[in-house]
């Protein structure tokens, strides 16, 4: 049949998980740090009807050849890790990191993952944890009654408990730096784990070591631009289109060639 | 049988497969780095008709005998530039092609959506280092800048100057897929490409003409298979009515 047919199916079938990616990061537009992920495409193999640079005389060369493409397939969906906006919130345990790192928390089967999220809380005892309740690494647990906490740009937590006018240092914050963040696992809830593309971590103070410094009572919201992300689903939705108007032209092709007989 | 039905057949076909390239640019409407195929048609050699039923055999013209496709060609015009801001998206404005060591050896993009593996080095999507002048290039830091000669830095230090390639003869160029292509003997010049970081080169279809030409290859095609039942009915009528005894 008509490679053209299935061309323009791989096409629609782009254009498709084209729009499931963008739906995903327009869902995503509140969620503190989250990072957007892009559809990348490459083309597909090609047919050579006809090998350029084949002789075609004696002293003479096809210059060009015949080859007809297959279409299209999506290669990567890649998180972009730009720096999202800051936003005030005047919690304390509200953390930003301004510049590159992680923070990193231990799951209940005791493996480790990484966020941006920053929006941290105390549980039952005192442990600084996320929203989920898995706790942060290395382990910080706030003092009771403590009447106020402050996290420095560095990294270090301290508090002030009553009756006591100096504050007491409690523990230190650290931030955890991969080579290549984009290969990340996303595993849902804001969290991403540690793959064989992301490369190893390696953890350091806040502000060393490359690593980025911590903005207490901030929190990062997503980098995904609305109006960006409108402009893709117009441009996806248009492809689409017209690969489904090459479907139908195709179809109808065969349609004329099926009615030649009759 | 009747010389036209296989001219106007060879017509079809060569529609069909102009449609197929067609199909091809839409699909990759959105592939960053793709260059769009045109596809060029040929008429077949003419015949010279002879007259020999009455008196001495005399030339009496020529007649075509149909159409192929010729050539596939790449168009290989800038595509339009979109600005991601992602520091490993890298476009070149000009003619240039980056280099990119795959298995079966160096081939060139124009798809600059590159990443890092865990090595650090720079990577296309699917895995393959980018050739920097002395080897692949590793871009572990925090801070990755390329300058417009195409020199990358981390974090302030020189990592290396991208392979720029560039060709006296891009019809050389084949196709391989992945964005990929592979150089047949085309010849390499000095590169004059500019290197435009946080930016990704799209493909250079034109969504409007390639809507015109859809059309317009249903449309031959359609053309031809009304001469294919013409000479169809033609032949109808000489074997059936003529031929009536």
């Amino acid at each position: 049949m008509m490679r053209a047919l299935w061309t323009a199916g791989s096409g629609m079938v782009a254009q498709q998980a084209n729009i499931d990616v963008i739906s995903n990061n327009i869902a995503n537009v509140n969620t503190t740090g989250f990072k957007k992920s892009r559809s990348d495409f490459q083309d597909l193999m090609y047919q050579t009807v006809r090998q350029p640079g084949a002789n075609s005389g004696a002293d003479s060369q096809i210059p060009t050849g015949i080859q007809i493409g297959h279409g299209v397939r999506q290669v990567a969906t890649q998180k972009l890790y730009t720096v999202g906006n800051f936003q005030n919130t005047g919690n304390p345990l509200d953390m930003a990191i301004e510049g590159d790192g992680f923070f990193q928390v231990t799951m209940p089967d005791g493996t480790l993952a990484y966020t941006r999220d920053g929006s941290f809380k105390t549980d039952s005892q005192g442990r600084i944890v996320t929203s989920e309740g898995y706790q942060l690494e290395p382990a910080i647990a706030v003092p009771q009654g403590a009447t106020s906490i402050e996290i420095a740009a560095d990294g270090v937590v301290s508090v002030t408990l009553p009756n006591n006018t100096a504050s007491q240092e409690i523990g230190q914050l650290q931030l955890v730096r991969f080579i290549n963040p984009a290969g990340l696992l996303s595993m849902g809830r804001n969290l991403l784990q540690e793959t064989n593309a992301s490369g190893a971590p390696t953890a350091s103070n806040p502000g060393q070591d490359g690593a980025g410094t911590i903005v207490q009572r901030y929190l990062e919201m997503s980098n995904v631009q609305v109006v960006d992300e409108m402009v893709n689903m117009i441009v996806a939705q248009r492809a689409y289109e017209m690969n489904s108007k090459a479907i139908t032209t195709s179809d109808e092709m065969l349609g004329i060639a099926a009615g030649l007989k009759r | 049988m009747i010389k036209g039905i296989y001219t106007a057949a060879s017509g079809m076909l060569a529609e069909s497969i102009r449609t197929d390239a067609t199909a091809n640019n839409l699909a990759n409407v959105n592939t960053a780095g793709f260059k769009k195929d045109a596809a060029v048609n040929k008429s077949f050699a003419d015949m010279l008709i002879s007259r020999i039923n009455d008196g001495p055999v005399q030339p009496v013209g020529s007649v075509g005998t149909g159409a192929e496709v010729d050539e596939i060609v790449a168009i290989h015009t800038q595509g339009m530039m979109r600005h991601t801001g992602n520091p490993l998206d890298l476009a070149i404005e000009g003619q240039s092609y980056f280099a990119v060591e795959t298995p079966a050896g160096v081939r060139y993009t124009r798809n600059g959506a590159f990443s890092r593996n865990s090595l650090g080095e720079l990577t296309t999507a699917d895995g393959h280092a980018v050739l920097a002048e002395n080897g692949r290039l590793v871009v572990n830091g925090s801070s990755v800048t390329v300058s417009e000669e195409g020199i990358v830095s981390v974090d302030g230090i020189e990592a290396g100057r991208l392979r720029l390639a560039e060709f006296n003869d891009e019809k050389r160029l084949i196709k391989e897929g992945s964005s990929l292509f592979q150089d047949t003997g085309a010849g390499q010049k000095q590169a004059t490409g500019l290197v435009r970081q946080g930016t990704l080169e799209m493909s250079n279809v034109n969504a409007v003409s390639e809507m015109v030409n859809l059309i317009n290859g249903y449309r031959a095609y359609e053309v031809n298979a009304k001469a294919v039942q013409a000479h169809d009915q033609l032949l109808d009528k000489a074997v059936n009515e003529v031929g009536k005894i």
